[in-house]
């Protein structure tokens, strides 16, 4: 117990500790993990590649010290106050009420590092550099934090978050040119690019210190219930008239778009909500794509060495990605659990919507998979549109190239067998056509695969928000085993295990998938239109799924694949289901308690 | 609405107290005695208010109004334990006698009755307040106006007592109450229509009534 | 203006104003609260006292007019006012993860003045389980927690933002005593709002009452009962209006048949309103002064009216 808090000072600390404690740990773990499991590597590398080792392992504990929840939790908080709410009341100065957690967490990220530093230093001999990088990361978290906290209007903190990450990713870039010739990822890496001037020294010292006062006045004025609104004070010191006039009609036309005029039904309602309260991410994805290009397109006029060829492979990075990225981002917006506290509940007012479960989660589905589809069709149309500009087809027309000579083989493979279903699939005359119809099975497949992941990923937050105990359980777990993995690569003597797990774990899911299904069946929250076009979108998943592996088939036979990777292929048929029949069982554990 | 819970002397050992228990069942008797005290402030003024009113179903009409409207009363009341001996303050919000003046009635009355002994200490301001939840500036203002009539002292540092004054007081403030009382029914048998000779001969039939209860007849108090 | 007249008031509202968007939340406030006094807050939802109380706490700044606490401000001496004061919030809002003793402790160390005796009695008391955590709390024992830390640092001034809503008759009671404790044995002064008007007609000293962002009356309990009075009235043959009497707040009829007997609620001398009464050919059948319900609703309703 706290001892040590006799004064506001330690109980702040205190409280501090308290919040941040396991989310430090996991952290530590994490970066300690990805250690080992370098470590467990790093018997057969060279110099070069422990250059590109030490890049990696600097930048992944960055990441790591850098995003905490300490300041992360606050980042969707539009209420006035966020965390300092309670903090409001106390007889404490603002000074210090900012102070204290400010440079609490700059600490802790700053020696967090250290920390992790020092192990690698001395577990991998990479003689890493220490004091550089942390004093980096303590000036990029100080950043951070005093965008999150004196901005209140979550879109004006998105936008000023993405210009600080700019800012700095821009900054580090700048950077460079005493390395040229080196990627900035291996550069990172090398103590010579933490040889600062003064000058760096004293913009730094004066950037934290400016920081530091516009987050404590911000927050001081929040205190006194008076928030800035820096979007606000942009408009009215940059738009004369004629731009006020365009900001007012382009904001009444948009609330005139987003009113709930015709909402005919509680569906038609909750969808309008979901959308409007998911509404924050059009400029998230709008935005996205553009802040990808700036980058892809900025970096070569910075840095020759990376020049325009890299472009198509980055472009084809990201829009892998950002399906991904969209579909979290939007889960997060519209899955409607509340922090309050440190605990964590479904909104009241959520829970109070006249919907059944079923309805609501598919109502959220739709929501996510339009979000996540809407991002990622931007971002290839962005990848499109700057491969035209730039004229750069070279790796596109590669993979072009690679994919018809797969497909040629597969499908000639068919044909030579004589087991092609579908006769218009023949090498030379069909093949324009096969091939699209082979593109469009993948689009449905992943279109509904779209679907199931995201019901998925509902549900794996719904759990862990309501067991969090469990999810740091089994992040444990998971980091002990990589730690275990690692230390088997020296060794070789776990092999089983690997094996047992690869039996076990897609045996295991299997078993659980069934076990979900029967929980959520036997609840009786789906109705019957849910489970009709659950069960559909799954049939049709599976046929396409199906035509796809036949069409591979015959280039890979059956026997050839492992019986593991047979099992885990098996997990892909229930678990999808499952993922979907459960979701409404997991909106209710909330709803219900 | 009033309340009837008299359970005014559980314990009580003075002759009075006792009368009260036994005749606790009786409930227009317990009513009307109940509401002495808080008659004795409202003043005369709305007992002749009551008494120039003449008679008429449609006055009752009113009555049953009013009452609609006022749907929650407030009431408080505190257990004072003094010497063995239970008695109870009531207050009301809807009483239309401002809560102080309540209490200096109450206490009044249990002085006049003799519940409260001379010597006898009260119990502090804070005791008080807390249990009929009043502001304790209220008891304060209540203590204070008994205190100028000469009915309690207070002693430095020791508490607030029955003055040796309250003695020679009871027996006029006995009269005092008991007129306002007789006001009261006066009024009410008006309003009722009863006639001066009905209301004696009622009161004739409940003295032999409670002579019936209490076998010794009625205490000296 | 003098350093000395400020300090013997504990608050000090001058000319205060307030406006959210095109609401007035406040409206040219103007009182004074003086030490050893329970000030009750009265009015309906919005009617602008959670907002003063923030003003008072300095969670809000004013914008027009000023706010005294002890003589300073509370949004430049944040440090100096809040230690002085206890407050216990509406929503009741506590770190929930922490274990009630931790909480106390933790409370502890930002009031130099925390007694810890006290704050361990209370406790008792309530028979609270101080190895709970605050997120398995019941409504009620969230309030006594916040009560135990609102109080146990003997604050000055203790503000409490509707400490009975929501809470069974126990712990109301418990609340209420508390208050008492604080300004009977303390001399301590205490504001409280509260929309169970009887509950503020026993509780407080002062009532201030608002309505709309107004300050619609100020005074002590009995004062304002005295000022207000409830007739019945019954005239000689019926009436579809009343003419106007000085000081009418309300009037309201009662049968639906026989418009005869009117009640009203009256501001005034009672000798003058009984005879503007008889001038109108109203005779009285019962008068009394009305309680701070009656009050509260005839002032509030009226300034409805006067703008529908």
């Amino acid at each position: 117990m706290l001892s040590v808090a006799s004064q506001p000072l330690g109980a702040m600390l205190w409280e501090l500790w308290q919040i941040s404690r396991r989310d430090l740990l996991l952290r530590f773990g994490f970066v300690a993990t990805c250690l080992l499991l370098l470590f467990a590597m790093s018997k057969s590398l060279d110099e070069p590649q422990m250059t590109v080792v030490r890049g990696i392992v600097v930048m992944l504990t960055a990441v790591a010290c850098i995003f905490s929840t300490t300041w992360m939790v606050d980042f969707d908080n539009q209420q006035l106050g966020f965390i300092f709410r309670l903090g409001f009341t106390r007889p404490v100065s603002s000074r210090q009420l900012v102070l204290v957690p400010m440079l609490f967490s700059i600490a802790a990220s700053m020696l967090g590092y250290v920390a992790c530093g020092l192990i690698a230093n001395l577990l991998l001999d990479l003689s890493l550099p220490l004091a550089g990088p942390a004093l980096l990361i303590g000036f990029t978290v100080c950043l951070m934090i005093s965008v999150v906290w004196s901005v209140t209007h979550s879109i004006e903190k998105l936008i000023a978050g993405f210009l600080v990450v700019a800012a700095i990713l821009g900054g580090l870039t700048l950077r460079h040119p005493p390395l040229v010739g080196e990627p900035i990822l291996l550069a990172i890496g090398m103590p010579e690019y933490y040889h600062f001037q003064w000058f760096d020294y004293v913009g730094m010292a004066l950037l934290i210190g400016l920081s530091i006062l516009v987050t404590i006045h911000a927050v001081g004025r929040q205190r006194h219930g008076e928030a800035i609104r820096w979007s606000l004070l942009l408009t009215s010191i940059f738009s004369g008239r004629i731009g006020n006039r365009f900001f007012e009609s382009s904001k009444t036309w948009l609330e005139t778009c987003t009113r709930p005029q015709a909402l005919r039904n509680s569906w038609s309602a909750q969808c309008w909500l979901e959308l409007r309260r998911s509404g924050n991410l059009l400029v998230v994805v709008l935005a996205t794509p553009i802040v990808v290009l700036a980058f892809i397109a900025g970096v070569p006029l910075i840095n020759e060495s990376w020049g325009g060829a890299h472009a198509p492979r980055m472009w084809m990075g990201v829009i892998l990605f950002s399906p991904m990225f969209f579909q979290l981002l939007a889960t997060d917006a519209v899955i409607g659990l509340r922090h309050n506290q440190g605990s964590t509940e479904l909104s009241q007012f959520d829970a109070t919507r006249p919907l059944r479960c079923d309805e609501m989660i598919a109502i959220k589905l739709a929501a996510v998979s339009g979000w996540s589809w809407l991002g990622s069709l931007l971002m290839i149309a962005t990848a499109f549109a700057h491969s035209m500009f730039t004229w750069n087809w070279q790796y596109w027309q590669e993979l072009q190239q690679a994919a018809t000579a797969i497909y040629q083989q597969v499908a000639s493979g068919n044909w030579s067998q004589g087991t092609l279903a579908n006769p218009a699939l023949s090498p030379d005359g069909g093949s324009g056509a096969s091939l699209a119809w082979l593109i469009t099975n993948c689009l449905v497949v992943l279109f509904i695969a779209s679907i199931f992941s995201t019901a998925l990923l509902m549900n794996f937050v719904y759990c862990m928000a309501k067991f969090p105990r469990v999810l740091f359980c089994m992040m444990l777990l998971f980091l002990l085993h990589i730690g275990l993995f690692a230390w088997d690569v020296q060794v070789g003597r776990f092999g089983f295990l690997w094996r047992f797990y690869g039996y076990a774990i897609p045996l295991g899911l299997n078993i659980l998938s069934i076990f979900a299904i029967g929980l959520g069946m036997r609840s009786r929250l789906q109705s019957k239109r849910y489970l009709a076009v659950t069960l559909s979108l799954w049939l049709l998943l599976m046929l396409c799924s199906f035509l796809i592996v036949q069409c591979f088939s015959s280039a890979v036979p059956l026997a050839s694949i492992q019986p593991t990777i047979r099992l885990w292929g098996s997990t892909m048929l229930l678990v999808p289901l499952a993922a979907v029949a459960f979701a409404p069982w997991a909106l209710a554990a909330f709803r219900h308690g | 609405m009033r309340n009837v819970r008299y359970g005014l002397a559980k314990t009580a050992k003075r002759q009075m107290s006792k009368s009260v228990q036994r005749i606790q069942g009786d409930l227009e008797f317990g009513a009307a005695i109940r509401r002495l005290p808080q008659f004795a402030g409202l003043g005369t003024l709305s007992a002749l208010l009551l008494a120039m009113r003449p008679a008429s179903a449609k006055s009752r009409k009113s009555e049953k109004g009013s009452l609609h409207s006022e749907t929650q009363v407030y009431h408080s009341t505190a257990t004072l334990t003094l010497n063995e001996v239970a008695v109870h303050i009531e207050i009301s919000v809807r009483d239309g006698v401002p809560i102080y003046r309540q209490i200096v009635n109450q206490v009044r009355y249990l002085i006049a009755s003799g519940q409260l002994a001379v010597g006898e200490e009260l119990p502090p301001i804070r005791t008080l307040a807390e249990q009929l939840s009043v502001t304790p500036n209220t008891i304060v203002k209540a203590y204070d106006a008994l205190q100028t009539e000469g009915l309690l002292v207070k002693r430095q540092g020791a508490g607030t007592y029955v003055s040796e004054l309250a003695s020679p007081i009871r027996k006029s403030e006995q009269r005092k109450i008991l007129t306002q009382r007789a006001d009261a029914l006066l009024a009410e048998a008006r309003q009722f229509s009863f006639s001066y000779e009905e209301v004696l001969e009622l009161i004739h039939k409940r003295q032999a009534a409670l002579d019936r209860t209490l076998p010794k007849g009625p205490g000296d108090v | 203006m003098s350093n000395e007249a400020m300090s013997n008031q504990v608050v000090e509202v001058q000319n205060l104003s307030r406006r959210f968007d095109k609401l007035w939340a406040l409206e040219e406030v103007n009182f004074t609260i003086q030490p050893g006094l329970v000030y009750g807050l009265v009015g309906a939802n919005g009617a602008g006292k959670t907002t003063l109380i923030k003003h008072l706490l300095g969670l809000l700044k004013a914008k027009q007019g000023s706010v005294r606490v002890f003589g300073l401000d509370p949004v430049a001496h944040p440090v100096e006012v809040l230690s002085r004061i206890g407050y216990l919030s509406e929503e009741r809002d506590l770190p929930e993860w922490m274990r009630i003793d931790e909480f106390l402790s933790y409370s502890a160390a930002y009031y130099p003045a925390w007694d810890h005796q006290y704050a361990a009695s209370l406790i008792a008391t309530f028979g609270l389980d101080v190895s709970k955590k605050i997120k398995q709390l019941s409504k009620g024992m969230r309030a006594q927690v916040g009560l135990v830390a609102a109080v146990a640092h003997h604050p000055q001034l203790l503000v409490l933002d509707e400490p009975s809503t929501g809470l069974d008759a126990i712990v109301r009671k418990d609340i209420l005593n508390a208050v008492i404790r604080e300004v009977a044995d303390n001399g301590r002064t205490a504001i409280f709002s509260s929309h169970l008007l009887d509950e503020v007609e026993l509780m407080s000293d002062q009532v201030l009452m608002f309505h709309q962002g107004k300050l619609l009356l100020f005074g002590s309990v009995e004062q304002l009962r005295e000022q207000h009075h409830r007739l019945e009235v019954r005239f000689a043959t019926e009436r579809a209006q009343l003419p106007a009497i000085d000081g009418l707040l309300s009037s309201e009829q009662h049968g639906q048949h026989h418009k005869q007997t009117w009640s009203l609620v009256c501001h005034g001398d009672a000798s003058e309103i009984q005879i503007a009464i008889a001038a109108i050919d109203g005779e009285i059948t019962q008068m009394r002064s009305a309680s701070l319900q009656e009050i509260f609703v005839s002032r509030a309703g009226r300034s409805y009216q006067v703008e529908v």
